[in-house]
């Protein structure tokens, strides 16, 4: 038997004992929150909201059902999206500080959009489209680069790529702003880049939702699987795993929920590197609770976020801003916070 | 006479360039229930013999049987619940609980989509248990020293239930005393019937632990056999090219060199 004592000091490596119920909390409070920012917002003002506005206001139950209902519910599909996406890429490159929009993913779907805007045509199929081929072409471009580039480790090479890939896809969406019509191509591609939800509608939402769907249950559904992949190759290989094949299928399931987001929002930042990190720290690294954790919080954050963005001002401020804002500020606190679920 | 467990036919591997053939007609045979200690100088193949093994690393040239039957025949969960690797060290990017982690272990006995189950719980508690970790199940990995985590690791392998056990320099950064808490645990897993291959740069560990021996040099086996024929003064200064004795002493053997 052992020589050391066994009644060492459990050192807490999350801050739940209980994931599961804390998932279907957190699951619960989504729901909720969406069903009460139906009801935030400027018409008709949370004062003058009575029990019959409902059943008697008419523009009030177009306003809820055309408007906020699919605005609602894409913010949480976007924030679960670019979570889930952020965690799969954090996990892949066994690197915390990557997310989506660092591996010239979101840049890419931003100049995608952005091409079909001013070339082709500005239906929503034709920019998904193109938004989502070229968010591939994005994370190609930078894996590609990451191996060849000759200095230092494979996950500061893909960092400097991804970087690289993103700047060139970002100035090519420069000198797509400079072609295009000022009057009709130009506000739409600002809305793009600023990313932001107004007048999504329910097509829209609809034109995601199943894309979203299966990316999101493949995800879900590979979580355990998730941990293997963020081990070395070898290791993963001789544990039974198939590094390759299982970490092709993750990475195109997160590229193409994040290219479907990202074209019907634009690019939204912050949440696929925030998030992630915000749920180990209450779930713990397994990615059985850290992912689908990731998921709800994603979507709790987003929607707030969007909230914010759609009733702080008269105007509508652009739902980027605030994650981005948001997002960074929780980043630096939880970086520097003295690892509050590693204290022994 | 029983046919080996594991038969290396006429290997050749080189890691692609031109002239760096790591193995060279490599052959080799290791029996059921035997702890056989692979010992050679730098870059004499023997991480790449584990890699190969496992079939991480195809040969150029060659078959691997593995109970009788070709490698590439195996499924890749029925591979690794036959075999299981300890690699020397392991990079582990994120904080897991030292539990989370010995269950990696049970990924050959679940599919892509399944989670584990209470009983792949109990199969890792018992792996720790094993190893004599038994209470470090909540603690973080990455918080242990580097003996707990050389023992973690054997666990997670011993979570995969294997019936061949490599180990690649599996007491490379260890102390004196947690040398010999793995050589003991390799030694009593033998008696449960597990077969053990090891690779090592430390002579003596291999002749406090090995029944066989194999001895490389430039990727091709200089001698191999019982322990006792092979670890002689005159084998050992040919695979590492300096003049290397041994010595019995207490009725231990003690390898000098200069």
């Amino acid at each position: 038997m052992s020589q050391l004592e066994t009644n060492v000091d459990k050192s807490g490596f999350r801050l739940t004992n209980y994931p599961e119920r804390l998932l279907l909390c957190l699951g619960i409070v989504l729901v909720l929150l969406i069903a009460f920012s139906l009801f935030v917002g400027r018409y008709p003002g949370l004062s003058n909201l009575t029990l019959g506005t409902f059943s008697n206001d008419d523009l009030f139950k177009r306003l809820v059902i055309n408007l906020r209902l699919p605005r609602l519910l894409t913010a949480a599909l976007l924030g679960m999206c670019l979570a889930a996406a952020g965690e799969v890429f954090q996990m892949i490159f066994a690197n915390p500080l990557v997310e989506p929009g660092f591996l010239g993913v979101s840049q890419g779907a931003a100049f995608g959009a952005a091409l079909c805007i001013i070339f082709l045509s500005s239906t929503a199929l034709m920019v998904q489209t193109s938004a989502a081929i070229f968010a591939f072409l994005g994370l190609l471009f930078s894996y590609l680069f990451a191996h060849r580039i000759r200095y230092g480790g494979w996950v500061l090479r893909l960092v400097l790529a991804g970087i690289a890939v993103s700047a060139l896809f970002s100035s090519a969406v420069g000198i797509l702003k400079y072609l295009a019509d000022p009057l009709r191509q130009l506000p739409e591609i600002t809305y793009w880049l600023l990313g932001g939800l107004w007048g999504i509608t329910w097509s829209q939402f609809l034109s995601i939702l199943p894309v979203v769907t299966i990316g999101l249950v493949i995800l879900f559904s590979m979580r355990w699987r998730l941990n293997l992949l963020s081990l070395e190759d070898q290791t993963s290989f001789s544990l039974g795993a198939s590094p390759s094949l299982e970490r092709s299928i993750m990475l195109i399931g997160s590229v193409a929920i994040t290219a479907a987001v990202v074209s019907v929002g634009g690019i939204v930042g912050w949440v696929g590197l925030l998030v992630p990190h915000l749920a180990r720290r209450i779930f713990g690294s397994d990615t059985r609770y850290a992912l689908p954790g990731s998921m709800l919080l994603g979507g709790v954050f987003t929607v707030l976020c969007d909230d914010l963005a759609r009733t702080l001002l008269a105007g509508e401020i652009p739902l980027g801003i605030f994650t981005s804002l948001l997002g960074a500020l929780g980043f630096i606190i939880i970086m520097s916070s003295k690892r509050l679920s590693f204290q022994k | 006479m029983n046919s080996p467990l594991l038969d290396l036919q006429e290997i050749t591997f080189s890691y692609g360039y031109k002239n760096n053939i790591v193995l060279d007609s490599f052959s080799m045979e290791i029996e059921s229930g035997t702890i056989t200690a692979v010992l050679g100088p730098n870059g004499a193949g023997k991480t790449t013999l584990l890699h190969l093994l496992l079939g991480w690393l195809k040969p150029g040239v060659g078959n691997i049987l593995l109970d009788n039957h070709a490698l590439q025949s195996y499924t890749r969960r029925e591979l690794s619940q036959w075999m299981a690797l300890v690699p020397q060290s392991e990079n582990i990017p994120y904080e897991y609980s030292v539990l989370e982690f010995v269950l990696f272990g049970r990924t050959p006995y679940l599919n892509p989509l399944e989670m584990p189950s209470e009983k792949d719980f109990s199969e890792a508690s018992k792996a720790l248990n094993m190893v004599g970790l038994a209470g470090f199940q909540d603690r973080l990995i990455t918080r242990l020293s580097g003996g707990e985590r050389q023992l973690i690791l054997i666990a997670r392998a011993l979570t995969q239930k294997p019936r061949i056990l490599l180990l690649d320099e599996p007491t490379a950064h260890l102390d004196l005393g947690n040398k010999n808490r793995v050589i003991n645990l390799l030694k009593q897993l033998n008696q449960h019937g597990v077969t053990i291959l090891l690779t090592t740069h430390e002579p003596d560990i291999a002749s406090n632990i090995a029944t066989h021996l194999i001895l490389l040099n430039r990727g091709q086996v200089l001698q191999a056999g019982l322990f006792e024929k092979v670890f002689t003064s005159e084998n050992l200064s040919s695979a590492y090219e300096i003049d290397v004795r041994v010595f019995s002493l207490d009725g231990h053997r003690v390898v000098l060199w200069n």
